[in-house]
Order: structure tokens, then sequence, then C-alpha cells
């Protein structure tokens, strides 16, 4: 579970957002929506500790999210809009640095075993530099299985999938909401998080447009919010 | 997850070959256009060899700070470690240890070719002369890294690096030049020991203050 209480963010004096009070429950996915600008990737940044706010507090399981404690981001997993991997490094040491980072140790063969799960055994062995963007959404893939948290932030998962990778994606997404996991998306598609996903929060007008479940949303009101209408 | 951080480090280097390539390149050509274009007599560069040397060093040294953070910015890989239960002091102090190995390394390729082109006379026993250039290079890292780690994010680092970095480390280039001159002049340990505490204490003073801001260094 992960909770804001009165996050207030700006950006050289102007207002990103104010006094946000957010909950995302545990076991539940949740779909984070905006207009461009509106402040969802630097929320998922705050929530994973890598942006600074003014002023609120975020717990993350029970935990104050504090930058000099890195146990307060033992639970939390970012998986940004860049890679957020070493581009020199091959997929299997990227994942191994990775692990490591969290206090996990993996054979080879393990690693292998999850990058032939997400398609990803042809090179294992190459520098991801060569990696398209779908290769590199599907090494993220890699990292969430391998790793073990509790709250996933997740950057625009589907940005460069194939439909096959898609497919992938969502059927990750899926096993992962049945366990007592916290999932927060950055998502476009209204239409495929109200289909998707137990929660909505529509970022809107510098707070919160909308904040509830994803099956007691309107659809036209929701689009309505994301084309600025309202 | 010190020892873990600093073989990430030099995994990276022994994959990419950047900085340390560029470091040594960057020394041995530094070398050559000293060697070719000082017509002075040999008192003269024996006695401005120590400073000559540093201000080498520093400049060599910062290709290699440039180069610690700025892989890290390429994907935004630096999310990757802050963002994971790693404590971020221990962050600073991986690049602070392993911009030393880097430059420890440019180093042994850098003093054989400076002694040599420059014709200079090392007589001195090696061991002081390795202290001294072990608390040099400690010194040069210890800010180096802090300010390395401060400019990452800067939309020109690399001109924001050396600007920060050479007021504050100007008094380790001081104390270091004083003390291989007086080494190499085989003067007594207790005439230039002021000079090696001066150096040791901006190491152990700029080292824990890496340690301590790093968590908001790294803080967008």
């Amino acid at each position: 579970m992960i909770e804001l209480l009165n996050v207030t963010k700006s950006f050289y004096h102007k207002p990103l957002f104010r006094d946000l009070n957010v909950q995302f429950e545990s076991g539940n996915m949740s779909a984070m929506l905006g207009k461009n600008g509106a402040g969802k990737s630097t929320l998922l940044r705050i929530m994973a500790g890598l942006t600074a706010f003014e002023s609120g507090s975020i717990n993350v399981c029970g935990t104050p999210l504090k930058s000099n404690n890195p146990l307060s981001r033992k639970a939390v997993l970012y998986l940004g809009h860049a890679p957020g991997l070493y581009p020199p490094l091959s997929a299997v040491e990227n994942l191994r640095i990775a692990a490591m980072f969290y206090g996990e140790n993996y054979s080879d063969s393990e690693i292998l075993e999850t990058l032939s799960q997400v398609g990803l055994d042809r090179q294992p062995n190459d520098s991801i530099r060569i990696y398209s963007q779908g290769m590199m959404q599907r090494l993220k893939l890699a990292l969430a299985i391998l790793i073990p948290w509790k709250v996933l932030l997740f950057d625009e998962p589907f940005t460069g999938l194939d439909e096959e990778g898609r497919i992938l994606t969502e059927s990750l997404l899926k096993s992962w909401q049945t366990e007592d996991k916290t999932i927060i998306l950055v998502v476009h598609n209204h239409e495929w998080a109200m289909k998707h996903c137990d929660h909505l929060l529509v970022l809107h007008d510098k707070g919160v447009g909308y904040d509830g479940k994803s099956s007691d949303a309107k659809s036209e009101n929701i689009a309505a919010m994301l084309q600025g209408i309202v | 997850m010190l020892v873990n951080l600093i073989k990430k480090e030099l995994l990276i280097e022994l994959r990419s070959k950047q900085i340390l390539v560029s470091m040594a390149a960057f020394g041995l050509s530094v070398v050559l256009i000293f060697a070719f274009s000082f017509s002075v007599s040999q008192s003269i560069l024996e006695t401005f060899a120590p400073g000559l040397f540093w201000v080498l060093i520093l400049f060599t040294s910062v290709l290699g700070l440039h180069r610690l953070f700025d892989y890290e910015k390429e994907f935004d890989a630096f999310s990757l470690v802050i963002g994971a239960p790693v404590d971020r002091g221990t962050i600073y102090i991986s690049k602070w240890i392993s911009g030393w190995i880097y430059l420890v390394v440019a180093e042994i390729i850098i003093i054989p070719l400076f002694v040599l082109f420059l014709q200079l006379r090392w007589t001195q026993p090696i061991l002081p002369g390795i202290g001294i250039l072990f608390l040099g290079n400690s010194g040069i890292m210890a800010i180096g890294a802090l300010i390395s780690g401060l400019a990452m994010r800067a939309r020109m680092s690399e001109v924001l690096l050396p600007v920060l970095l050479f007021p504050l480390v100007t008094p380790v280039l001081i104390a270091v030049t004083k003390a291989t001159t007086a080494y190499l002049n085989a003067q007594p340990f207790i005439l230039w020991q002021f000079w090696v505490l001066i150096l040791a204490s901006f190491t152990v003073i700029f080292g824990l203050l890496g340690y301590l801001l790093f968590d908001h260094v790294t803080e967008e």
C-alpha cells in the first residue's frame, strides 16, 4: 500500500499539484491518467523516492518514504519511461546488478530463464545499447519478475511493444494483480485503464480530477477531463 | 553493498573502456606537449615539475569525473540505483573509490612518461612518493565525485564540473604540490608534514561531506 498525504510539488515556483491525498491499496492495480504535463510521471518519481517534494508525506507499506532511509524504498520498484539500465552492459549483467541492489543474487541460468520468459533469450550477452524500445520494455518486465517488490510503479508499460509484448505485459500485470501487491501504472488509454484496472487517479487542474474505483467512473467524464473540456 | 557497487563501476568501465582510454590518451598528449614546448634549463623544469604534474593530474581527473556520472544519465540508469534500497552515501563512496582506481591506473601510464620525456631525476625512496600520490588522488577524487554528482543533472555538466571543481580543489592542489616538491628535494618530513596534514584533512572533510550530502545531491 502507498499513501500520499498533502503532497505538494512545484516546478520553478509554479505548482504542479497541491495537497494531494491519495491512497493506493494492496492487491489493486491503479492507473494514473492526465493530460501531458499534469504531473503523472513526476508523481511516480516522487513515490519512488527519486524526486523531492515540497510538503506532505508518503507512506510505503506503513514506512515513511525518506531519502536517507534506504529501507523505505525496499518494497518499491520503479520502471520509468527511460530504460533505467546501463547501456554498456548486457541484459544478463544489468539484471544481475539490478537484483543485487535489492539484495537478491541470481545465477546466470535463473536470469536466462527469466529472459526467455519475456522473449529476450536470443541476445542475452549483447550490450543493451542495441535493443529496440520494445526490447527494453521486455527487459523491464524481466526486472519486475526478478525483484521482490510490493509496490510497482510503471510509467507507460506498453510503449514500443508489439502485439505479443502487449499480451505478455497484460498477462504479467494480471498475475501480479492477483497477488497482494500494489501496481500503479501511468497510461494514456483511459478505456484500457477502466477495463483492466481496479482504481483510477486522474490528475487534473493541479489536483485530483477523479480518484476512485474504475467501475464507478464514467468514461465520458474521464475523457472530458483528459481532453481538457472540463 | 559498497564492494558490489565498485564491482559495477569497474564492470561498466571494462565493457565501455571510455574513462581509462580518454584519461590515458589525454595525459599522454599533455606530457608530449610539455616535453616539446618547454625550452628551459633542467633546474627550472625540475622546480616546476611537481606543479605541472599535479595540474596535469587534475585535468586528467576531470575527464574521468565527468564520465563517472555521465553513463548514469544516458539511459536514466541512475534512477535504478538511487531508487533501490541502497544507502546513497555508499553510492558516493563507490564513485570516489572507483574514480581513485581510474586515476591510479592512468598515473601508472602517465608518470613514467612524464619522468622520461621531461628528463627528470627521481632519486628519492619510492614509498613516500606513493603516499603523496595516494593522498593527492584521494583529495581530488573526494571533492570531484561530490561535484560531479552535483553537476550531473545540469544541462552543461561538462562546463559546470571544472568551474565548480577547480576553486574547491585548489587547497588540495597547493598542498600536494608543496609536499611533492619537498619530497623530491629530499627535505625532512617534519618540514612538510603540515601539507600532508592539510591534504589528509581536506580528504576526510570532503569525504564525510560527500557521504552525508549525497542524499540531497541525488534528488531531483
